[in-house]
This record gives C-alpha cells, structure tokens and sequence, in this order.
C-alpha cells in the first residue's frame, strides 16, 4: 500500500493533469477497498472515496510524505464510515471480553486435539469461506472491526492505526486480538463441520 | 510472524492443571507475539508454556492462519476496481488540485 501512496503522493504534487488524475484513481481505489470492508456496501464505499477525495481537494493539505497522507486519508475515510449508517450494517457497539472470546474445553483432561487444517489457499479460493469472512468482519462492533481492518487488510503498522483511530497503541492491540480470535472463533465454527475438528482448549 | 514452537508432550494430570491457569495469560500474548511485538521476557514465557501445551499451539496456529488469510482477503480486495469517478467531479478534484489553485489557496 505504502508504494502506491507514495507514487500517488509524487504524482499529485507534481501539478500535472495527467498525473494528478492517475494519484485521484489510485488514493479512490484504496479508500473504497477500504469502504467496501468496513461499510459492507458499494453505495457507501463509493460515497466514502468521493468525499475523502474532496476533502482533499478542499483543504489542500500539505503532507510531508505517504505515510502522513495515508493516516490522513484513513482517518478521514473511517468518519465517512461512521456516518453513512443508513446502509452499511454495522453491529452494535458493545466490549469483547477477552474471557468470553477463549474456547471452552476438555477440562483437566488430556486434550484430544488436531490440527487447524485450513489453509490461507483455500480460504482465498472457497468463495463461501469468503463469504464467512465478510459476515464475521461486519459481525465485529465497530471499533474492533476498524482496527482489524487497517491492521490485517490495510496493513498499517500498529502506531499507524493508533494515529487513524485516535487511540493508544495499547487499545489498538487490544482491540486487534479480540477482534482477531471474534474472526478465527467465527471461521472455526463454519469448517468444524466438513474439514476441521474443534480445537479444544481447556478454559 | 513467528510461531516456531514445537509441543514436547503433555506430562501427568496435575501438570495440565497448573498449565490451565497460565492459558489465560498466554491467551492475551498470542496476537503480539504472531505480530513479533512481544517483549522478549514475555516471549520466553509464552515460549516456554506452549513447548507443555498443544492445545494453546493449536489455537496459536488457528490465529495465525485466520489472520494470514484477513492479509490475503485484504490483497485480494485492492485488485478489486472502484467503480469510475463521476467525469464532473474528476474535473472539479482536478481543478482544485492545479499549482495555480494551490496557490492561490496558499496565499489566501
């Protein structure tokens, strides 16, 4: 992400018309892949990149380089989220308890467990394992569902999305943990039934 | 990330019981420590723990499988296209971002 945004950045700082469109298509690609993920929905995926870019273009910020512009931009972005309710599904807001998210088990006995066996491939390929990811993503409360996606999707780095959500970067891991074990609780329990045993975990 | 540890097998009943109480600990570390950003005393611990706990390797690698597949979902999605921009609103963003706009922008 950070090349294209670099590249975005000589190119709107370049003043030219050619190049200045070509950085509008790709800083657009970026935040309505990112709308997309967090609204759940084209219409406001495509709202969200329409008013981040003219945000931009209204405040003309200066950026002293792409990482500056890409908090920035998914700052901006994710308020756009926030506010286009009216289509996107957002769960409501409540904690993760961390306790609540642990698998339950075997007890004090000797666990009989197997190996998680899907593979990154094969959710890349299954469509309704896609499918699965998508719902447990808009299942997440939001602020957990945010942080994920920057984090995993977007791959900002931890600081980075401490910056976009205004938290500290303790929060921000939390919040990723719990949303990461919501998403692995959520895709166990579809594969349980055709390739994956239940992993087991005393409690 | 990193999640090199073997299981060294399960020792006698109250061993398990002992280790049952750390889960919960370790529990909290696993995100941080895929991501490499477990301080080193922490790490050794976790380390330590999951050589005596398969159960805690296996939701180890379940983690780490559900977050490399949310990289690859995110990947995937990026090549996905945008539909194009309204031709009126790529000539006004345009507009706006021309070096005469910007400064005059600038000096105002």
């Amino acid at each position: 992400m950070n090349l294209q945004v670099e590249q975005a950045l000589v190119d709107l700082k370049s003043g030219k018309p050619e190049e200045v469109g070509r950085a509008l298509e790709t800083l657009q690609g970026i935040v309505y892949g990112f709308g997309m993920k967090v609204c759940g929905t084209p219409e406001d995926a495509e709202d969200t990149a329409q008013e981040t870019l003219i945000r931009l273009a209204r405040e003309l910020k200066e950026f002293p380089n792409a990482r500056a512009l890409a908090v920035w931009l998914y700052k901006v972005a994710k308020t756009q989220c926030l506010m286009s309710r009216r289509k996107s599904k957002f769960a409501p807001a409540q904690m993760l308890a961390l306790d609540a998210l642990m698998p339950k088990g075997s007890g004090t006995s000797a666990p009989q467990v197997k190996s998680w066996e899907i593979t990154p491939e094969e959710i890349a390929l299954k469509k309704e394992l896609r499918s699965k990811l998508e719902d447990a993503i808009l299942a997440l409360p939001k602020h957990y569902r945010l942080v994920l996606i920057l984090r995993d999707m977007e791959q900002l780095d931890t600081r980075e999305v401490a910056e976009v959500m205004g938290i500290s970067e303790k929060t921000t891991k939390m919040r990723l943990h719990r949303a990461r074990v919501f998403l692995r609780n959520a895709l166990e329990g579809y594969v349980q039934g055709s390739r994956c045993s239940k992993a087991e975990h005393h409690g | 990330m990193r999640s090199k540890v073997t299981y060294k097998g399960h020792g006698a009943q109250r061993q398990n019981i002992m280790a049952n109480r750390r889960c919960k600990r370790i529990f909290a570390l696993l995100s941080d420590y895929l991501d490499g950003e477990l301080p080193v005393r922490d790490c050794r611990e976790l380390e330590r723990h999951l050589e005596g706990c398969k159960p805690c390797i296996v939701f180890l690698e379940s983690l780490k499988t559900t977050v490399e597949a949310c990289r690859r979902y995110g990947q995937n999605e990026k090549r996905n296209l945008s539909p194009p921009m309204p031709p009126e609103l790529r000539a006004r963003l345009l507009a706006s971002l021309r070096p005469e706009s910007i400064r005059a922008k600038a000096m105002a």
